[in-house]
């Protein structure tokens, strides 16, 4: 009889950040903090041009 | 300086050295020395990523290039925020998953031993070498304000970093890095908040930003795509994100900055706040150097701000065409203050017709200034070529000496100090792990782990010493901050493009990446030596060459039956492990 082997571990789930709830969130803070920094820098460069 | 200012910088340093003691006490295991034991929350691993990043190149080239260039440099971070979200979620994951003290630990399991040990390779030439130019930053501070040897100012800063780095390891260089990122802060904002209140007194921060803005200095973003143009957004979209990916995801000395995050998500958060902040405060730093070029539009500056090029052009068959020159540009100085004091009257008039006619005439004055100090820069540049005609690096630093008040001199050279200390820790910590993990541990086969401290510490002292000694090489090279973007540049692309093959490329091996490398690694040293290509773009081709080839090489190159890895605490690892 063959014995029965317990399967791989599942992986443990991805923990959350310890801030804002979710890391889409966080990411999306990052890209948007990206976005508005191009557009301050150009509108800067512009109206002080 | 005074004794004030001494006393801030002494008491600045002292305090670092014996925060990087304290706080690395009682590291008794590999672990403990080259992780911190992996304790560390995310605020500090931010402060720490930052720090290592913002070495003091950054803080003496960057005001200088955005007083000579405007402030179009700020787009070479644009790509960072990007890298910082991918590296989150690719990396970060996968080495905390597999424990690894070193990124080129994963390539192992992932592909084989040789790929492994040509990464480990490859950082550490580049980082050995690069680690010399940190060193040699500061030392250049003091032997223009002091006139002291250079080799001595060398030996006192790499001496000071080695106390703490080598007895304390990782967790003394990363809160060290914490202090000092709070000396560097404060210093920068003293001096940017002098600089503006040093204006004349009708003189307000909005005609600040409209001169420099007038004067073409706050040319942040430059939408042209131009492949021969160093900064615009598109190369510092692409290739700065190329770059970035490199820097922080196979580059050792950020890598292990990260790895002592004690769970995944501090890891991510101490890089996404980097990528939260570092492009508003490289915005805040390049401002400040625009601010310091408009107060000298309101003193007259000296035509070149390197004074030891200066001597030898005053010394040389040209001096007269310099002397010349120098009394020319002084008077279109003042032609230039008056020029400029002009435009400010008219912007406070209100009328637009006069307001736009001293603009012009402010334009005409700065352009009839620029060509006279052209001419100048020109006969410097044949008295002492290792200059290449820049003075960058010592237009902040004259600024702070000739202007700031006593102590506030002393704060700013702290921060200076602290910057090129931090940089220097943990590039020296990150090689001695490399050469240790990587080729002491792996490719030597010893395992001892009472003796791997010691080694450890022997490791990093050694790469200290090598840093000392490369750094007397650096006064050879043109503007710091892109002779190591330069150098860094050449090695990136290909490290990088093995990591990318190795978390998203699942059918390729090992011999097929390895072989891809070399391929790249060639590619990419044609581009310097025989294109224009600017060289963000350098991290591109690498990255590409290595893709692409890997793949070819793979269909064509004979199947090798998968091994299990030989070292004995790494798993086979693949980003799905």
């Amino acid at each position: 009889m063959t014995e029965l082997k317990p399967g791989p571990e599942p992986l443990a789930p991805e923990p959350g950040p310890p801030v804002l709830g979710s890391w889409k969130r966080i990411y999306g803070l990052v890209l948007g903090m990206l976005l508005l920094d191009i557009l301050l820098f150009y509108a800067f460069g512009r109206i002080f041009s | 300086m005074s004794r004030l200012d001494w006393l801030i910088l002494g008491a600045s340093l002292a305090f670092i050295v014996l925060v990087g003691l304290w706080k690395g006490r009682q590291r008794k295991d590999s672990e403990a020395y080259m992780l911190s034991n992996r304790d560390m929350r995310w605020y500090t691993i931010c402060l720490s990523i930052m720090a290592t990043q913002a070495s003091a190149i950054t803080f003496l080239s960057t005001p200088g290039q955005a007083y000579a260039d405007g402030m179009r440099f700020v787009q070479f971070y644009l790509g960072l925020p990007l890298a910082m979200v991918v590296l989150s979620v690719t990396a970060v994951p996968i080495f905390h998953r597999l424990k690894v003290y070193t990124a080129y630990e994963y390539l192992e399991g992932r592909f084989d031993l040789k790929t492994r040990t040509l990464a480990a390779t490859l950082f550490l030439i580049q980082r050995g070498l690069a680690v010399g130019l940190t060193v040699y930053a500061p030392a250049l501070v003091l032997s223009v304000l002091l006139g002291w040897n250079i080799h001595f100012d060398i030996i006192l800063v790499g001496t000071l970093v080695m106390i703490y780095t080598v007895t304390g390891g990782t967790k003394a260089v990363s809160w060290a890095q914490s202090y000092q990122m709070l000396i560097i802060t404060t210093g920068m904002v003293v001096a940017g908040v002098m600089v503006i209140r040093q204006l004349p007194p009708h003189v307000s921060f909005g005609d600040a930003l409209h001169v420099a803005g007038g004067l073409g200095r706050l040319n942040a973003i430059d939408t042209t795509f131009d492949l021969t143009n160093r900064y615009n957004l598109w190369s510092g979209l692409i290739g700065g994100f190329f770059l970035a990916l490199s820097y922080f995801g196979t580059d050792q000395s950020q890598v292990q900055r990260y790895l002592t995050g004690s769970s995944v998500a501090q890891s991510r958060l101490g890089l996404l706040a980097n990528g939260l902040f570092k492009v508003p405060m490289q915005f805040l730093i390049l401002l400040l150097g625009a601010m310091v070029f408009v107060f000298y539009q309101f003193t007259a500056p000296p035509v070149f701000f390197n004074p030891s090029a200066v001597k030898l052009a005053k010394a040389g068959p040209d001096a007269a065409v310099y002397l010349q020159a120098e009394a020319a540009f002084a008077a279109a100085s003042q032609d230039r203050i008056q020029r400029v004091q002009d435009y400010v009257a008219a912007r406070h008039a209100g009328d637009p017709g006069r307001e736009a006619a001293a603009k012009a005439a402010m334009q005409a004055a700065e352009a009839k200034a620029a060509s006279i100090r052209a001419e100048a820069v020109a006969v410097v540049r044949k008295a002492d070529p290792s200059t290449r005609g820049n003075d960058t690096n010592y237009v902040f630093l004259s600024y702070v000496l000739k202007s700031l008040p006593p102590g506030l001199i002393g704060l700013v050279l702290a921060a200076v100090f602290a910057a090129s200390m931090s940089s220097m820790s943990a590039e020296i910590n990150a090689l001695g792990t490399t050469t240790v993990v990587d080729i002491w541990r792996r490719l030597l086969g010893h395992t001892d782990p009472k003796k791997e401290v010691w080694v450890s510490r022997l490791a990093t002292l050694a790469w200290g010493c090598f840093a000392l000694l490369f750094a007397e090489y650096a006064s050879r090279l043109g503007s710091l901050v892109e002779a190591v973007n330069i150098l860094g540049s050449l090695f990136y692309g290909t490290i990088l493009g093995i990591f990318l093959v190795a978390f998203y490329v699942k059918r390729v091996k090992g011999g097929a990446a390895f072989y891809a490398a070399l391929v790249a690694e060639a590619a990419v040293l044609c581009c310097f030596f025989f294109t224009k290509l600017s060289f963000l773009w350098y991290n591109v081709v690498g990255c590409l060459v290595v893709v692409v080839f890997s793949l070819i090489f793979n269909a064509i190159l004979p199947r090798v039956p998968d091994a299990a890895p030989a070292s004995p605490d790494l798993p086979s690892a693949s980003p799905q492990a």
